[in-house]
């Protein structure tokens, strides 16, 4: 079994819940299980056999728990400012999938995603650069990420608010967060397993009035994403999906899609050099999973998944043979990227 | 009277199992406090005198408790920069297993404040900032650096309940639970 797969099953799960728990020590080591976001979870979950490894991942998972009660005081500030100022954000990822899992700290934290409805977007940036970073780094968008798809109305009517500290906090219906952790699993190119794991721990407290009409109701290849993303978690991470229908809907994968994640995850977040590859074998799934990694063009167009590897990749080529030569353009210009703000505006992606 | 206060502003305090997480947004710098130090910490509201505070802990310890290790835990704390109060405690002038002899006590009730050591993959990416060698041990204390920005690389120290040493750290850590917000 893959190392990834072997560390992850079931992971996300209380600590009396052993049924996925490995039969062997976890062969994950410690930097790599810290830059997937797992260490925390590896911890709590007593899956790290090895007394140096234990030790490491239990001062990171101190680590996490920390960085959480740093976020949730900067959330609780953030929200009492936005509440002020009458500013209706829902905060995305993060803590609100992190409140899902079973042990605080054990998913790690990074930035406040907010979402804001475009006529609210100049006040919340007005907001957000009046805080100078007190409230640590935040991710600002105009609309709702991954869900352009979706009249802003619909999504705003469904979301939640929920109590948090001495405050409240507005966060997405079930079947529009679930949708957006999928396809920001999918843009990303399945590179974090985390998000996977994220993905695994929504499916298994979806409630029994779930509406997958409205989830899986879009454009088509971006159902046929979603539904991709739920199997992976499914069939890698032993996810329960507690509606036997959809559970077999989603089981069916495209061959390419397992070994192409897990070629992410073992790559890391950094690319090697191409002249540090050792092996043929390393060149060759390089380019079949890196160069041309069928994510990427699923992503940019409105294909099947389950179209043919061959088909998808094949469309690479030119496409690929553009951004390179762009990219060695802007070398020869100089241009860098910009500095980095103590926030980051994005624009949602349209399908 | 010296009546010692904590600080408790700009503090984020969790609690894993015994151990007392803290992390000073001021300095920027994390803290576990063992059960001993965290303990004296919570009786520094201002009103409780050293002799009370010892007497308290000796209920807990179901062991007699000497006003000097109480001391020994406030210039630990004071280092730490957890303290409000204006008195200068004195900073720590004997190692952990100094004062264990002196006192007569167990390795494990001897006070303890160690800085959290980070993987490296995780220090690189998180927005806390570990201080180099600003650890108390059983052999060597040494003054925190000035911090600027993220600093990268571990420090050393051991946990409170295992026999200090320098280098790596020895000994386990149990779970008894859940982290939980520890009221301040």
């Amino acid at each position: 079994m893959d190392v990834f797969v072997e560390a992850m099953r079931g992971v996300w799960r209380p600590p009396d819940d052993n049924s996925d728990a490995p039969a062997q020590p976890n062969r994950l080591s410690v930097d790599r299980a810290c830059e997937a976001g797992l260490a925390g979870l590896l911890w709590r979950r007593e899956r790290c056999f090895d007394a140096a490894n234990r030790e490491a991942l239990g001062d990171a998972y101190r680590i996490q728990l920390l960085e959480a009660g740093l976020h949730e005081a900067n959330l609780e500030h953030l929200s009492i400012e936005l509440h002020r100022q009458n500013i209706d954000a829902i905060v995305c990822k993060g803590w609100a999938v992190a409140r899902l899992y079973s042990c605080p700290g054990m998913r790690p934290y990074g930035d406040i995603d907010l979402s804001i409805r475009p006529e609210q977007f100049p006040a919340a940036e007005n907001l957000v650069q009046s805080l100078a970073g007190r409230a640590g780094p935040i991710d600002l968008h105009r609309g709702v990420a991954d869900l352009a798809d979706r009249p802003s109305d619909e999504v705003w009517r469904r979301s939640r608010v929920v109590p948090f500290a001495n405050t409240s906090v507005r966060i997405l219906g079930g079947e529009d967060q679930l949708r957006q952790l999928c396809l920001h699993f999918w843009r990303h190119l399945g590179c974090r397993p985390l998000w996977l794991v994220d993905v695994a721990v929504v499916v298994e407290s979806l409630p029994g009035d779930f509406d997958w009409d409205y989830a899986l109701r879009g454009a088509p290849s971006a159902r046929d994403r979603v539904l991709c993303v739920i199997g992976l978690a499914q069939r890698l991470l032993g996810a329960r999906n507690p509606f036997p229908d959809m559970a077999r809907r989603a089981d069916r994968l495209p061959h390419w899609l397992i070994p192409t994640v897990l070629w992410r995850w073992h790559r890391g977040m950094a690319a090697a050099p191409i002249w540090s590859l050792r092996s043929f074998r390393e060149l060759a799934d390089s380019i079949r999973f890196g160069v041309f990694n069928p994510l990427r063009a699923i992503q940019r167009s409105t294909w099947n998944p389950h179209r043919s590897l061959a088909a998808i990749q094949t469309s690479q080529v030119g496409i690929r043979a553009v951004e390179v030569a762009v990219r060695a353009w802007r070398a020869l210009r100089k241009l860098g990227p910009q500095n980095a703000r103590a926030y980051d505006i994005h624009e949602p992606r349209r399908f | 009277m010296n009546l010692p206060l904590a600080r408790r502003d700009n503090l984020i305090v969790k609690m894993l199992g015994n151990e007392t997480l803290i992390y000073d947004r001021v300095s920027k710098r994390a803290h576990n406090l063992n059960p001993t130090t965290a303990l004296i910490w919570r009786n520094c509201d201002g009103r409780t005198s050293v002799a009370t505070i010892a007497a308290d802990l000796a209920r807990h310890m179901d062991a007699p408790v000497n006003e000097e290790l109480v001391e020994y835990a406030l210039g630990e704390l004071q280092s730490a920069g957890l303290l409000a109060d204006s008195h200068v405690y004195q900073e720590p002038h004997m190692t952990r297993r100094q004062l264990v002899t002196k006192l007569g006590i167990a390795m494990v009730a001897a006070p303890l404040i160690l800085s959290i050591k980070a993987p490296k993959a995780l220090a690189q990416a998180s927005r806390i900032v570990i201080v180099n060698n600003y650890v108390t041990n059983n052999t060597t204390t040494t003054t925190p650096p000035s911090t600027t920005g993220t600093t990268t690389g571990t420090t050393t120290g051991t946990t409170g309940t295992t026999t200090g040493t320098t280098g790596t750290t020895t000994g386990t850590t149990t779970m008894d639970g859940g982290g939980t917000d520890a009221p301040v």
